[in-house]
């Protein structure tokens, strides 16, 4: 069947137009039976042009070579790389978890799969083409550590390996043969075992036996598979404590030039250390920033701590995690930093008699970058604390200095309108709802999304029952309530023409986009006496109740983090934004400076955001 | 916004591309050399999980047969006179075959024949091959099989 002449079997032409190119580096250093397992073992994508390759969401579980065709990875809206015939993409999401980018077929695509226990298993077998794979990355990740400032990575290096991974300790006796020893390996899926020998003065030692070794022993060397491991392992381990620094893991891989360290916890062994999983760790440093939060001993550590929560935001942001992820770690970061600041300032009898609260954004867990404070302080009724005054002040004091700009309406705990007993925050509530003006209509909106951060939280669950329970069913109050909605105007997508005439006008992107859709949702969610606080838990939570359709909410949570993203994306890429370590808090997103992608989606969220309010002025009856 | 539901609603569904490397292209009569199997699964041939089979070589008829009939399941099953490969399964199976069967030579010949005059369509697997700018030869089963999958995910993928 054949139909090769000798003629192109000489010529090193590609024989099969689907064969994998293995003279692209690394693939060059396979050996000839590396290659014929890994053709063996690749699967193939065929995508048409459009098709998206690698999505943000999809689960990545292999690396993916092109065979045919041309790969756009976009990042943000914008084209960041195409990778054509042999260019590899995908590793990054394989190991990284960071999945920044969007990768889409320019053009109908052919491309090689190869999947991860496979690229594994090479990574292993063949350490230069493990170094030359994983190694790109192991760099990538240094040189990204290099570029952050040092405090950044002191931080890095206070991990601890209890952090990390660590896959579970697999022996076998000294007595078992090599194949017994394989068989172990293949059954659990692992790359070694460990050995226990009684050793030669029978004191009892345990070693290691990984793939190489038995590839070595048994093709290379000739060994009988039935031959005891025992004798063949190698000892004098390269051992760590459990509780050891994660760094000095790195420099013991480094040192040594092995991708594992046995783990040791009061002597015993507890597991095994892999290269990749370290640097899963080392790459997450929000866990660090946690850590040096729950450490802290006094202000200046929680200072040192919130300043690095900027660089994680700018880090997170670069390697494309969603927002809304972000969010949340932020939020928790934040709050950790409030809680622990209160905790080393207020005496145990306050802390114990009082709620910490936080308002607005920051209760809402949208806080992305610093803005201003806006916290609370509930006492219980009946506690009075000596010296309240000076530790509320400190307290504000503090966050000043972390970067979080006093509030300018004063809704801060130094303000005793901010810092007073439950009943006086009912006093206040009945105040906001029953005389309505400007200021307390804002005031109820804020701290209808209050969340406690330290304290009692009780407290708050009390002061907000007692909100919910005052609401009437009164018409004439929610209008008011909902009114803002409409306050700002929100340039319309639907007049094009309009748009692209006014496209270099700056918009401000809060007023325009993101506050009619918090304050909307939150007008709904107050109207139907929800708990929830986060404004997409809002929205589902009203679909759920069929309050808001469920198309409108899809649309409304999804525009919500659209805008969020290219918010924080002006913020970060604005060139002034520098301003004590700190990013400028500026709302103005200029159309024409956004990819063509955002521009659309941009455009898209503003139409949606512009019918929203449409929604609300109908509900709440604003136009009449 | 690009949307993946309607891709995840496809992974569901798995298919078998199949072809059959036998003496003749006469079904009643000919002796299956070689048997290439190959699942594919939304965007994806998955080509490293293909079952290879040679009849008399690799293990006895029962073992083939129950190979076979593991691999293939329920899943519609794929090929180019996807008919002649289904019958020899059948025969080494001994059953009939309930899969729903899908010719991927009428699927290109009913997308050819918007564009072109009946006459000139030429559905050899050659020439289907080169057509859809696959990067595949179907020098033996193997490449037969790959060219199916490929071939079909072609076919389909500018529909959904």
């Amino acid at each position: 069947m054949f139909t090769t002449t000798p003629d192109t079997a000489l010529h090193s032409a590609p024989a099969d137009p689907g064969a994998f190119d293995f003279t692209r580096p690394p693939f060059d250093r396979l050996t000839a039976g590396e290659r014929e397992g890994l053709s063996a073992a690749l699967d193939l994508a065929l995508h048409p042009k459009g098709g998206v390759v690698l999505g943000r969401e999809e689960p990545v579980d292999a690396l993916f070579v092109v065979l045919r065709g041309a790969v756009q990875e976009r990042r943000g809206g914008e084209v960041a790389a195409v990778h054509g015939p042999g260019d590899r993409f995908g590793l990054q999401a394989l190991y990284g978890g960071g999945r920044s980018r969007v990768f889409i077929a320019a053009e109908p695509t052919v491309c090689h799969l190869i999947p991860r226990p496979a690229l594994e298993a090479l990574a292993r077998d063949n350490p230069e083409f493990g170094a030359a794979v994983l190694g790109n990355f192991a760099q990538r990740m240094t040189e990204l550590a290099a570029e952050r400032p040092a405090r950044e990575m002191a931080a890095l290096t206070m991990a601890r390996i209890r952090q990390a991974y660590l896959h579970p300790p697999l022996f076998v006796d000294g007595g078992a043969s090599l194949r017994d020893a394989a068989d172990t390996m293949k059954r659990n899926r692992a790359s070694s075992v460990l050995v226990r020998d009684p050793g030669p003065e029978g004191d009892g030692r345990i070693g290691i036996l990984t793939g190489t070794d038995l590839r070595d022993l048994v093709v290379l060397d000739g060994r009988s598979v039935e031959e005891p491991v025992g004798p063949l392992a190698r000892y004098g381990l390269l051992t760590l404590d459990r509780d050891d620094l994660l760094f000095n893991a790195l420099v013991l891989m480094t040192k040594h030039a092995v991708r594992r360290v046995v783990v040791t916890e009061n002597g015993a062994v507890v597991g095994l250390l892999g290269q990749s999983d370290l640097l899963a760790v080392l790459s997450n440093h929000s866990q660090v920033i946690g850590l040096q939060v729950e450490h802290a001993t006094d202000p200046e550590d929680l200072r040192r701590a919130s300043l690095s929560i900027v660089e994680l935001i700018r880090t997170l942001h670069a390697t494309g995690v969603k927002v809304a992820f972000i969010a949340d770690l932020v939020t928790e970061l934040n709050r950790r930093i409030f809680r622990k600041l209160f905790e080393l300032l207020a005496p145990p009898e306050l802390l114990a008699n009082s709620c910490l609260i936080v308002m607005g954004s920051e209760g809402r867990g949208e806080q992305l970058l610093k803005t201003d404070q806006d916290n609370g302080l509930i006492l219980r009724d009946g506690f009075d604390c000596p010296g309240l005054d000076a530790i509320v002040a400190d307290f504000s004091r503090h966050l000043v200095a972390f970067g979080y700009p006093p509030c300018p309406g004063n809704i801060m705990v130094s303000n005793p309108e901010w810092t007073r007993p439950l009943a006086g925050y009912k006093d206040a509530i009945f105040h906001w709802i029953h005389r309505p003006d400007e200021a307390a209509q804002m005031n109820l909106a804020i701290f209808y999304d209050a969340a406690a951060v330290a304290g009692d939280p009780a407290l708050l669950d009390e002061a907000r029952g007692y909100l919910l329970g005052r609401l009437q069913d009164n018409q004439m109050f929610f209008t008011h309530f909902a009114r803002p909605t409409l306050a700002f105007d929100t340039p319309s997508g639907l007049f094009a023409t309009l748009f692209e005439r006014r496209r270099a006008e700056p918009v401000d992107i809060k007023k325009a986009g993101i506050f009619p859709i918090v304050h909307g949702v939150r007008a709904l969610a107050l109207e139907k006496r929800m708990t929830e606080t986060n404004t997409v838990a809002r929205i589902w939570a009203l679909a759920e109740l069929g309050a808001l359709d469920r198309k409108l909410a899809g649309e409304l949570a999804e525009a919500f983090a659209i805008l969020s993203t290219i918010r924080l994306k002006a913020r970060v890429d604005s060139p002034h934004g520098e301003a004590d370590g700190g990013l400028a808090i500026d709302n103005l997103v200029h159309p024409d400076r956004l990819g063509k992608l955002d521009h659309d989606q941009f455009k898209d969220c503003l139409a949606l955001v512009k019918s929203f309010k449409d929604t609300i002025a109908y509900h709440f009856r604003l136009n009449h | 916004m690009p949307t993946t539901n309607r891709d995840n609603a496809r992974n569901a569904a798995e298919r078998v591309a199949l072809h059959c490397e036998a003496t003749s292209y006469d079904a009643a009569t000919a002796e299956p050399l070689r048997i290439v199997a190959l699942r594919i699964r939304g965007n994806r041939v998955l080509a490293g999980g293909a079952l290879d089979l040679c009849p008399g070589v690799d293990g006895t008829p029962a073992e083939i047969a129950e190979r076979l009939r593991r691999f293939l399941g329920d899943r519609p099953l794929v090929g180019y006179i996807v008919e002649f490969s289904a019958a020899l399964v059948e025969r080494l199976i001994g059953a009939p075959l309930r899969n729903e069967r899908v010719e991927v030579s009428s699927l290109y010949y009913a997308r050819k024949v918007r564009t072109v005059s009946k006459s000139a369509i030429d559905l050899r697997l050659d020439s289907l091959i080169r057509d859809l700018d696959l990067p595949v030869r179907a020098e033996d089963a193997h490449g037969a099989a790959l060219a199916v999958a490929m071939a079909w995910l072609r076919l389909t993928q500018d529909e959904r």
